[in-house]
């Protein structure tokens, strides 16, 4: 992902290719730009915008002929790329991915790399085979790498622990979670939350001011999933409260089965309460802009790597981003139909 | 047209249903308490000309010591004249082959008693209360999420009610959860099933316009009876809040202070 010479011939290929295209009549004329306009009198010093159209023209006239060549040549290049990524396509994951974002890297400013955890680099206590060395390379390279989750139990610090056990090189200031959002939301807004959250997660709300809460915050916690504590919460929010939801999923998978997930639980108090919760996770739309907003990079500028086709994929293309599903994780065959536009038929 | 219209159709009327709860008494510690001047007005409206039946979403008990519990509170009133949920939903299940998983108040299980329940083939939830725990509500959801074609029934849809000094959430909000949770859609047996409101009209043998349902829950009490074609009343007591005056999709037919303002109204017209 070197800068190579070869990179910056083609963009000067490209600029002059810009400029020679640019169409009289269609385009030009439009802004003032045309052959007899902003052409002073003879005599006259030519001014910028003159010597610009001069510039512009000459360009125009010059370089339509020699550029068919160097452009074909950049044309077929691409085309191997391409056939190369399919040939690719069966060889593990971290290489796919690493390849995907050099070949988007060189179509588009890429700043900025978001990758999702569980399924994308690990599946529980296992690393996805080749994702350490794909990390690596993509370290090496000229862009930010942020990792990120929805979780509504595990702490940044404990996220870190399991990727380092790992050999991942992820440090805390890099990882954006669920709860990272809402703590964010919640200090946005000044809100005094009750958090029905497990123990493990309120390190990441430490600070926080929690007395005489006037919102609430809910993730999966099933201690206090129990009448007296939901009928306080429903209290609140009926009488105004915000709701923040960590996030909405439905069930997830336990070792002893299928158990409810906070999605229902949220469910219920909107039903009750006659409310919307407002959701931070994804595929939150503000959850990938807060999560790139340290990173001082806009969507477009961004690409997200994960293996859930709507909250990763779905999610991130309707913030503006690229989105890539890679097919480990819980990626099923199909998947790719879940997401409305779907993604382009190479990603 | 006048006599159509809140207070006026109490001339034509023929019967009144009433809610229980929040109606005729605040629910609380030791059973609650009756609502000022509800126990007269009931005997007020049993003295006159109309039928009178009493309908409830109550499923924390069986329906003779609901009665039992509105008796020592000082009502007059029978276990034939109450409809709640759990006999007309073990009609249901008797009719269409179910054997159920309960998630039902322990008060409740004997309606229950004459039903198989052995291996499950659909849940019934009530209001459990207490009981409504993460591993309750989860082991609902796995005999749901098991099931090739889930059902589950809700025994009434309720938001939430009043309970001593607050608001309480009702089973409707549980039902939201497992409806989310399976990504299907129960079927209510109770208010404000129309199912349900029929049963009580077919009993007193009155068509839906010539009787009028007296709530103080908007949107299942009013709406309900409203859907069937009957004149809905909300009272300004249990559940009620203000917003209920401005609701989106609800209008009632009247609103009054309580029950006791109510019945005098609808006399006051018959004489």
């Amino acid at each position: 992902m070197a800068f190579t010479l070869y990179s910056l011939i083609q963009t000067a290929i490209l600029c002059t290719n810009a400029v020679a295209v640019l169409h009289e009549e269609r385009f030009l004329s439009k802004f003032g730009w045309g052959v007899d306009q902003g052409v002073g009198g003879f005599g006259d010093d030519p001014g910028v915008k003159a010597q610009i159209l001069t510039l512009i023209r000459s360009v125009r006239t010059v370089m339509r002929v020699p550029l068919i060549i160097p452009e074909g040549a950049a044309l077929s290049s691409q085309r191997r790329n391409s056939t190369l990524h399919q040939r690719r396509r069966n060889q593990e994951v971290g290489g796919e991915l690493l390849l995907k974002v050099s070949i988007m890297a060189g179509r588009r400013a890429l700043k900025a790399v978001l990758i999702d955890l569980s399924g994308t680099l690990h599946i529980e206590d296992t690393a996805v085979p080749g994702a350490q060395d794909a990390l690596n390379r993509l370290r090496q390279a000229s862009v930010d790498v942020k990792f990120v989750t929805n979780t509504t139990k595990e702490s940044k610090r404990s996220l870190v622990e399991r990727l380092q056990r790992l050999h991942f090189h992820v440090q805390e200031k890099e990882i954006f979670t669920s709860l990272s959002a809402a703590r964010s939301l919640v200090e946005r807004k000044q809100l005094r939350p009750l958090l029905l959250l497990e123990d493990s997660a309120l390190e990441d709300f430490t600070g926080i001011d929690t007395s005489e809460p006037n919102a609430v915050v809910i993730g999966l916690s099933p201690d206090h999933f129990n009448y007296q504590t939901l009928n306080q919460a429903f209290r609140m929010v009926l009488e105004g409260a915000p709701l923040i939801a960590i996030h909405k999923a439905r069930y997830y998978k336990r070792a002893d089965g299928l158990a409810l997930g906070p999605g229902p639980f949220v469910a219920g108090l909107e039903f009750a309460a006659d409310c919307r919760a407002t959701v931070v996770g994804k595929p939150e739309k503000c959850f990938f802009t807060q999560a790139l907003s340290d990173l001082g990079c806009s969507p477009t500028e961004a690409v997200m790597i994960g293996d859930d086709a709507r909250d990763d994929v779905g999610g991130a293309q309707n913030a503006g981003m690229l989105g890539i599903l890679v097919r480990t994780g819980k990626y099923r065959e199909g998947d790719e139909d879940k997401i409305n536009p779907p993604p382009p038929p190479d990603m | 047209m006048a006599d159509t219209d809140w207070p006026g159709c109490g001339k034509s009327l023929k019967g009144v249903i009433l809610d229980m709860c929040g109606v005729l008494y605040d629910s609380g510690e030791g059973g609650g308490v009756a609502i000022t001047g509800s126990i007269e007005a009931v005997k007020k409206l049993k003295a006159s000309d109309l039928q009178l039946r009493f309908c409830t979403n109550e499923t924390q008990l069986n329906r003779e010591a609901f009665v039992d519990k509105l008796k020592r509170l000082g009502f007059d009133i029978s276990v034939s004249e109450v409809f709640s949920p759990a006999p007309a939903a073990v009609a249901v299940l008797k009719e269409r082959g179910f054997r159920p998983h309960l998630l039902v108040y322990d008060g409740l299980l004997p309606e229950f008693d004459s039903v198989d329940k052995t291996n499950p083939n659909c849940v019934v939830i009530g209001d459990a209360a207490e009981k409504f725990t993460y591993q309750n509500l989860n082991e609902a959801f796995r005999v749901l999420i098991g099931l090739e074609k889930p059902v589950l029934f809700s025994l009434g849809g309720g938001r939430y009610y009043k309970e001593g000094d607050g608001l309480a959430l009702d089973v409707g909000a549980y039902m939201k959860a497992l409806e989310y949770a399976c990504d299907l859609k129960a079927e209510v047996v109770g208010k404000p099933s129309p199912t349900f409101f029929q049963s009580v009209l077919n009993d007193m043998g009155l068509q839906p316009h010539e009787a009028l349902m007296i709530g103080d829950d908007l949107v299942n009490d009013v709406g309900g009876a409203q859907n069937c074609g009957m004149k809905g009343l909300q009272v300004r007591t249990g559940k009620y809040r203000s917003s209920d005056e401005r609701h989106s999709t609800v209008t009632a037919d009247g609103t009054v202070d309580d029950l006791a303002q109510a019945v005098d109204m609808i006399l006051k017209q018959r004489h």
